[in-house]
């Protein structure tokens, strides 16, 4: 009598699972590793992109006026920022130009006509930080020496801990491909290059039994070095709670199934480690940036524009910012089209699989 | 191109060819195993066994011809053939990180074993191929002997009609060579057909009921050991004479 083939599908696709996910347990070095460069990438994006004003950040005054000297110094010791005082204005520069300052401040009169507001134009993320500060103050400066002239410059709106949720809404989803290019792609490159993959063809278990098995074991795996990163970077560097944390995770996972499903039906396709990786390597990074991970794409010329919305990418990006942030809703269409990009990706990692000959 | 006596083969090989580029590594290869027969390929590097064999198990598709198995046409789609035939071959290899007992288990599920049968087939094959010992250790770290009586237990695990072998004994000692001579007996004892090459004349003229020939792609010639006595010896200046008669070998 035959078995009920359901059953037995289900039964196949979890024991191959676990038998994948075993493989890997039985070398902790490689899941050590991994969680250590989440952890790592997660520390430095934030460090990279989140621009705080600390001591380190040394602004360069020159003033004649003693009180505005001193209105100068307290409002950008007060912002955490060391300010260092210039008797000339060829010193400041010659600072500026050196390295020495993040931006000179020059203030000419002793009523504050006019002040000039020099950057180091070194790194535009620091700049645009220091920016808003000296807009600010140079604003209250000018507003109060003559009130008819009323500028006025709120602070800045973007703190570090709302950059810092941004950059990893961002960013995170360029942790996800490049888990899954590993727990998806790499490993089915190696299960084609030491053959191990026939062991399974020789099998009579459907080729459907292998995709799911290889798309749940890639995925859990990425989807547990993900969240392991995530808590203990959570209190480290303080990175948000979701805003929405139930969907949050179920974008999470559907990022991972369907970038899964593109990377395994890739790896069948080149099926050696080395070309594969620099696949996996530059398309990471292409899916991320060209998706919109730190340009809008409003501000895309239209080709990019075009580019970014056949890049899946876009729409993992786009769910992921909503189900983290909670300022909007995560958009329907968003997930739709990421379900589409997986459901295409494992039917042709499917038709791949069934002609899959050693030669 | 002898073909076998009896009607009802379980695996046959009709016109089989397959070739790369310019060059047939196989051509019109006519095959029929008997349950119960071990049949060997025999020849030089090159001469195209590992081939045939792999288009025999499915994992090459053939440029002429077909495997049938049991009738049924092989195919690299076909799934249901699959489950008659076993396969030990350094083309499809164990998973190294798993523990031999979870290697069984895996294998057993994937050829739609379950439950009590699972459990049953895992302590039979654990007690046939001697593996009692080694069952809990990681494959990967397992000699080369062990290994392979680990592929041979997984490959009937599932109870098969057939039985493929590439160079099963290569590398072997002479000891663990023998053991693996007496588990192919005792397991075409049972009604399995064996196929399997080997370029050891002795391993086949001990073996086999039916030795065949193959260079360049072509079978030369197919002895019956047993037709020369089962004598080593004898068997070896046949082979020779062949392959010396042959252009280019």
């Amino acid at each position: 009598m035959r078995a009920n083939p359901l059953p037995m599908f289900l039964r196949q696709t979890l024991a191959l699972t676990w038998a994948q996910m075993r493989a890997w347990c039985a070398t902790p070095h490689h899941a050590l590793l991994s969680i250590t460069l989440a952890v790592s990438y997660l520390v430095i994006i934030n460090q990279s992109f989140v621009v705080q004003l600390t001591k380190r950040v040394v602004m360069g005054v020159y003033t004649k006026d003693i009180d505005v000297g001193q209105r100068l110094r307290d409002e950008l010791t007060g912002k955490g920022m060391a300010v260092v005082a210039y008797a000339t204005v060829a010193e400041g520069r010659h600072a500026l130009s050196n390295g020495v300052l993040a931006s000179f401040i020059e203030v000419y009169t002793t009523n504050a006509e006019r002040a000039v507001v020099a950057f180091g134009g070194r790194n535009p993320l620091m700049d645009r930080e220091i920016s808003s500060v000296l807009f600010g103050m140079t604003s209250r400066i000018a507003d109060q020496a003559d009130p008819l002239r009323q500028l006025v410059v709120e602070d800045n709106s973007y703190t570090p801990d709302r950059m810092r949720a941004f950059i990893t809404a961002s960013l995170a989803p360029f942790l996800l491909l490049s888990l899954v290019v590993i727990n998806c792609g790499n490993v089915q490159v190696l299960a084609v290059e030491d053959k191990t993959l026939f062991a399974f063809l020789l099998t009579p278990a459907s080729r459907w039994t292998l995709i799911l098995a290889r798309l749940l074991s890639g995925s859990v795996l990425s989807w547990l070095v993900f969240l392991i990163a995530y808590a203990i970077c959570a209190p480290l560097i303080g990175l948000p709670a979701p805003a929405r944390p139930v969907l949050w995770c179920a974008v999470t996972v559907l990022q991972l199934l369907s970038s899964g499903a593109f990377y395994f039906f890739m790896a069948l396709v080149i099926r050696r480690y080395i070309p594969f990786s620099h696949f996996g390597l530059i398309s990471v990074t292409l899916l991320t940036f060209a998706g919109g991970a730190i340009t809008p794409m409003e501000v895309m010329p239209h080709w990019e524009r075009v580019l970014a919305c056949m890049t899946p990418a876009l729409y993992a990006i786009r769910s992921m910012r909503a189900a983290l942030l909670g300022f909007v809703p995560v958009q329907a269409n968003d997930l739709v089209m990421l379900t589409l990009w997986g459901t295409v990706s494992a039917m042709l990692a499917y038709l791949r699989l069934c002609r899959t000959t050693l030669s | 191109m002898q073909q076998d006596k009896t009607t009802t083969p379980v695996l046959a090989t009709h016109d089989l060819g397959k070739r790369f580029g310019a060059l047939w590594a196989v051509r019109g290869i006519q095959l029929a195993l008997q349950p119960g027969s071990i049949t060997g390929l025999l020849g030089p590097n090159g001469a195209g066994k590992t081939t045939l064999i792999r288009m025999c198990a499915g994992l090459l598709r053939p440029d002429t011809g077909h495997v049938s198995v049991a009738g049924e046409q092989q195919t690299p789609a076909n799934l249901h053939t699959r489950a008659r035939l076993g396969v030990v071959s350094a083309d499809a290899p164990l998973i190294g990180e798993l523990t031999v007992v979870h290697m069984l288990r895996l294998q057993g599920v994937l050829y739609g074993l379950h439950g009590a049968r699972l459990r049953a087939a895992c302590a039979h094959a654990v007690d046939e191929f001697c593996l009692g010992e080694f069952q809990r250790r990681r494959i990967g770290v397992l000699s080369t002997g062990m290994r392979q009586r680990a592929a041979i237990a997984c490959a009937m695990l599932h109870q098969p009609e057939v039985l493929l072998l590439d160079e099963p004994t290569v590398g072997l000692d002479p000891d663990v060579r023998r053991h693996i001579w007496d588990c192919l007996r005792a397991v075409a004892q049972r009604g399995v057909a064996i196929l399997f090459t080997t370029h050891y004349l002795e391993e086949a003229a001990r073996l086999c009921q039916l030795v065949h020939l193959i260079v360049r792609g072509a079978v030369v010639m197919s002895i019956a050991p047993a037709d020369l006595d089962g004598s080593a010896e004898r068997f070896e200046r046949e082979y020779l004479r062949i392959v010396q008669q042959e252009p280019g070998v």
